[in-house]
């Protein structure tokens, strides 16, 4: 027996776990994954390009390894990226690091839409700061466009010659741009971790450590702390007694043979789409639609950050493919709510770096270099002349944007996938155009040669959220403000699926925030905490 | 078959032809791009090495239309093997200062981040929206 069995070792269960031990709990983690040696990057080998399509690729149907789930995404207009190991998704993200505006927890009481979070801005302040501090944060004080807070671990990552062009052309505007807050070391940070040198391609994993994946940032620290990690492991089924509080979890080992870990509490970290498909899985005489799932809203109201993109192309070389590819500097000129848009909420831009050789050519920033007698001259104008801004869109909750099982598909445990229902509104798609039309004018601004638009990026299912919501009416909502289910009070979900709505930036820093501000929660209550008896 | 690669991808002053470094081989024994390239020869009209460049482009376009997806895997096929190859790395850095190596373990030099570069926005009132809980933290 174990004091919490947690399921997923990636960017929240690694933060809850080692903030756990640290306060005595006896913590076991099961990952399905293994781990990934810095040193096994492909960023090493002549043909990184082609592994960045095959072996790395993100999306667990192109790359289908062993310990990876594959995804129903037949009727999802957004695809899903994630991966399977310690670490998680940080393995292969690109590190954005932004904090949930204040405004992000109120969009019903602002704005009218959504829901309003059951917690606010400040109460996540000081776990947003922990965070910070365990995962190494680069960037810049004095942001006019978020709170004032600590300073960063670290001074922003270079901006290259593309950032500072758009930099000044965002000052003609008058728009708002910052250096992004990552968490990428621009100087030797943590444990053994050394300093980005620019190389390029984050999501191949980085030999020095410099990118701040959970598996060199929390995971050391966490087993140091005495976290019992096991991997090769995939729960299939969270245990729960006749009052319908849970027991523990059945999971196969990597024979194939069935284990089960008894916990007081059962945690899952499984991300948006893998912590759905558990819950949906685990059914039971009180539970006969999913574990929690008395509402419905397991697995319901999924959201993304519907992304559309816009690329520059400059006669002068910009030598993109030099610095971390997906950070640089934002815009959050249209973040916020503004009455003249045809639009509620909004979207935040982020500049991209470019591709190397083969992704210039095969294409996806820019469209692909034609083959035939035009080829090369093609390829001598768009290699490294270009820059890409994303127009990364608040998403709102929607019942029928959801997670369920699929009823074809399983992984090789023959565990039912998750399926993956998604569409766009009326709203995120007028967003989107506006978007293209800021970051066209913003281009353009900066002197641009060309500039192409892609009006949705479907390869862009990264951010897996809102399925197992956080809200203070149990009623309507899956979790409450400490992550804790409603209807299973020793059970904890601690990934994205809590979010009461998306924001308009990358998640991960107020996933990992949320998830240590549960454990604290844990930690505290831990003596009137109802366990199985 | 260096025929069909060669109009794909004809090289000029700085760039070799694909037949020049091998690509047919290099295809043919990859693990995921020879079916898509054995898919897309074996559609090859008869007597296609003997058109005119021209034509030859124009059968390629009718069967890039008639076969988009293989034609598509082809292409990604070529264009990875090609771009990788060592000679075609080593044109693309003396043209462009882009090195014919992996990105690690060297990485890139690039400038460090000036802070004079925030003057305008720094100096720009709050823009987050205020809410009822709002405190400076
Ligand atoms: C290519 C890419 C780029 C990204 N870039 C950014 C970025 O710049 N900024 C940002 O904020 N976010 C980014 N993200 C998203 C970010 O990685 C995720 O938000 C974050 O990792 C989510 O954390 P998590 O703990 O919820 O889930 P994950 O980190 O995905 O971890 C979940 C873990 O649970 C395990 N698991 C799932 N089911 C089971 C089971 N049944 N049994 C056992 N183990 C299981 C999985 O194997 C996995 O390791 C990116 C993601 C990708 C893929």
């Amino acid at each position: 027996m174990t004091d919490i069995v947690i399921v997923g070792a990636g960017a929240s269960g690694g933060a809850a776990a080692w903030r756990l031990a640290r306060a005595g709990f006896k913590v076991t983690c099961l990952e399905q994954g293994g781990w990934v040696a810095p040193d096994a990057t492909p960023s090493l080998r002549p043909d990184w390009e082609i592994a960045r399509q095959t072996t790395h690729h993100p999306n667990p149907n192109v790359r289908a390894a062993p310990q990876d789930y594959p995804v129903d995404d037949t009727d999802a207009a957004i695809k899903p990226f994630l991966y399977n190991a310690v670490g998680g998704s940080t393995i292969l993200w690109g590190a954005h690091f932004p904090r949930f505006r204040p405004s992000d927890f109120r969009t019903k009481t602002l704005d009218g839409v959504g829901d309003d979070w059951p917690i606010s801005y400040e109460d996540l302040a000081p776990y947003y700061a922990e965070n910070d501090r365990m995962m190494g944060v680069s960037g810049l004080s004095g942001d006019p466009g978020n709170p004032p807070r600590e300073a960063r671990q670290m001074p922003p990552v270079p901006p290259g010659k593309a950032g500072v062009r758009m930099a000044q052309a965002f000052d003609r505007l008058g728009w708002h741009w910052w250096p992004a807050d990552v968490a990428i070391n621009t100087q030797p940070y943590g444990e053994g971790r050394g300093a980005c040198n620019n190389c390029g391609p984050c999501d191949l994993g980085c030999p020095h450590g410099a990118r701040s994946a959970t598996d060199v940032s929390y995971w050391p620290q966490a087993i140091a702390a005495g976290v019992r990690l096991i991997t090769g492991a995939r729960v299939f089924d969270v245990e729960t007694d006749a009052q319908g509080r849970a027991t523990g979890v059945a999971w196969y080992d990597h024979t194939g043979t069935v284990q089960r870990t008894k916990a007081a509490v059962v945690a899952l970290a499984s991300n948006g789409l893998g912590t759905a498909r558990l819950m949906l899985l685990s059914t039971s005489k009180r539970f006969p639609n999913g574990l929690a799932n008395d509402t419905d809203l397991v697995g319901r109201r999924l959201m993304h950050h519907p992304t559309g993109m816009v690329t520059g192309r400059f006669t002068e070389a910009m030598d993109g493919w030099a610095g971390p590819f997906a950070v640089s500097i934002l815009s959050q000129e249209f973040y916020e709510t503004d009455p003249t848009h045809d639009f509620v909420r909004g979207y935040q831009m982020q500049l991209i770096r470019s591709d190397g050789p083969v992704g210039t050519a095969v294409g996806g920033y820019l469209p692909r270099v034609p083959w035939g007698a035009g080829h090369h001259a093609r390829f001598r104008e768009v290699f490294g002349h270009s820059a890409s801004l994303t127009v990364t869109t608040e998403d709102l909750p929607r019942l029928e944007n959801r997670v369920t099982l699929s009823d074809h598909l399983t992984d090789s445990n023959g565990i039912p996938a998750p399926k993956m229902t998604y569409s766009l509104d009326d709203n995120t798609k007028r967003m989107i155009q506006h978007g293209i039309k800021s970051a066209t004018r913003a281009f353009a601004e900066a002197g641009a040669a060309d500039i192409t638009a892609q009006s949705l990026v479907a390869d862009a299912g990264f951010h897996l959220l809102g399925t197992a919501c956080m809200g203070a009416d149990p009623g309507s909502s899956v979790t409450d403000s400490n992550s804790r289910a409603h209807t299973v009070p020793n059970l904890l979900i601690l990934d994205g699926s809590v979010f009461t709505t998306a924001a308009a930036l990358n998640p991960t820093s107020t996933i990992q925030a949320l998830a240590l501000r549960a454990a604290d929660a844990l930690i505290r209550d831990r003596a009137e905490m109802q366990v199985a008896s | 078959m260096s025929a069909m690669l060669d109009t794909m991808i004809p090289g000029d002053a700085d760039f070799p032809a694909a037949s020049a470094i091998g690509l047919h081989d290099a295809l043919t024994t990859h693990d995921r791009f020879a079916a898509p390239y054995a898919a897309i020869t074996a559609l090859l009209p008869d007597g296609f090495d003997a058109l005119s460049a021209k034509d030859k482009e124009a059968a390629l376009t009718d069967l890039e239309r008639q076969s988009p997806a293989e034609f598509n895997a082809l292409t990604v096929g070529a264009y990875s093997l090609y771009y990788t190859h060592p000679q075609v790395a080593a044109v693309i850095e003396a043209l462009t200062g882009h090195t014919a190596r992996p990105p690690q373990p060297a990485g890139h030099p690039l400038e460090p981040f000036d802070p004079a570069m925030v003057a305008v926005p720094a100096a720009r009132g709050p823009l987050y929206r205020p809410t009822p809980e709002a405190k400076d933290v």
